[in-house]
């Protein structure tokens, strides 16, 4: 979740952000995304904006053939952690390639499947990331694509927090997580690529999390505010991220956080 | 850890500008796009397949 335009996790932010998001929310979200291709077995795949890979590696899992499997990204620290990830977990076979969405080095009618989880939002050039996906799918494959619809309750506890401890507007750069939250916007950009029975659903994806503190932590050092907070004072810094926890105190559940988030899942074909 | 570019990435990789065809210069660890007269390098095995990011090559 990095890209040209401005939103780029900060150097360490990777294992970070694998940690803590990927754990708390992004893992369960793969599993859906995946799920909602209908990812089967022997498919070639593509996950376009890969992060850390976990989309990847969900695919990779459930299609049994790490080596269809391709992640892309335009961030170079992200891909390099991918990489290690995927190692760790036995799937060393999938590729990584460092490439613009909108500009993909692979050829025509490739893929069977195309994933983008939390990445469309982010880039600069939609309708022709999407004019890609199409492009290098196989006539017949399958596109599955989220966004976020709105801030979620955690984006509101940041930017209360945040903006109020270092001014208006800190967390303003924030807004491009949930910039593509529209339902017509993505129906448009994608039948605008020729894709056909798009069809788009409206969930809650929910951020768990045994110890909200310690999430929120991870939160931070994987934002783009990670190095300012990383400058204060321990007191400081504990304080805030307590203040942080406060906000979010309504989704709390027995196991500890659980914090929503509306997503909007888009399927389609070529 | 020393990486190597996955075989299979590099047999269907084309250029991103003009979607044509790549040669693999194992040693230099580049692929040359003819057509765009660019050389894309490639760092602990990723292919880094970025116009920004190629080398202009004169002939």
């Amino acid at each position: 979740m990095a890209d040209e335009s401005g939103f780029q996790l900060k150097r360490g932010g990777p294992d970070v952000y694998e940690l803590c998001w990927v754990r708390a929310q992004m893992g369960r979200c793969a599993e859906e995304l995946v799920t909602a291709a209908g990812v089967t077995r022997g498919d070639r795949v593509l996950d376009i904006a890969c992060g850390t890979g976990v989309v990847a590696r969900t695919a990779a899992t459930r299609s049994g053939t790490a080596a269809y499997v391709t992640g892309t990204d335009v961030h170079a620290g992200m891909l390099e952690a991918a990489a290690r990830f995927a190692a760790e977990a036995g799937q060393a076979e999938i590729a990584w390639l460092e490439c613009d969405a909108a500009a993909m080095p692979l050829p025509d009618d490739a893929f069977d499947v195309a994933l983008c989880q939390q990445g469309l939002q982010f880039m600069p050039d939609k309708p022709g990331a999407m004019a890609e996906m199409a492009r290098v799918l196989k006539p017949g494959g399958r596109l599955a694509l989220s966004v976020w619809k709105t801030r979620a309750p955690i984006g509101a506890a940041f930017a209360t927090v945040l903006d109020r401890h270092f001014g208006a507007g800190t967390t303003a750069p924030w807004e491009m997580i949930y910039s593509l939250g529209d339902r017509n916007r993505l129906h448009n950009l994608a039948e605008g690529a020729g894709f056909r029975d798009v069809h788009i659903t409206l969930d809650v994806k929910f951020a768990r999390h045994p110890d909200p503190e310690a999430f929120i932590t991870g939160a931070i050092a994987g934002s783009p505010i990670a190095e300012t907070m990383a400058d204060l004072a321990e007191a400081e810094h504990a304080r805030l991220i307590k203040e942080i926890v406060a906000e979010l105190a309504d989704y709390h559940d027995d196991d500890g956080l659980a914090s929503p988030a509306q997503c909007l899942t888009m399927t389609a074909r070529k | 850890m020393t990486h190597t570019v996955d075989p299979k990435l590099l047999e269907i990789l084309v250029c991103p500008l003009t979607k044509g065809p790549l040669d693999y210069d194992a040693e230099a660890q580049e692929l040359i796009s003819r057509q765009a007269h660019l050389a894309y390098p490639i760092r602990d095995g990723i292919p880094i397949m970025l116009v920004d990011e190629a080398r202009q090559i004169d002939d």
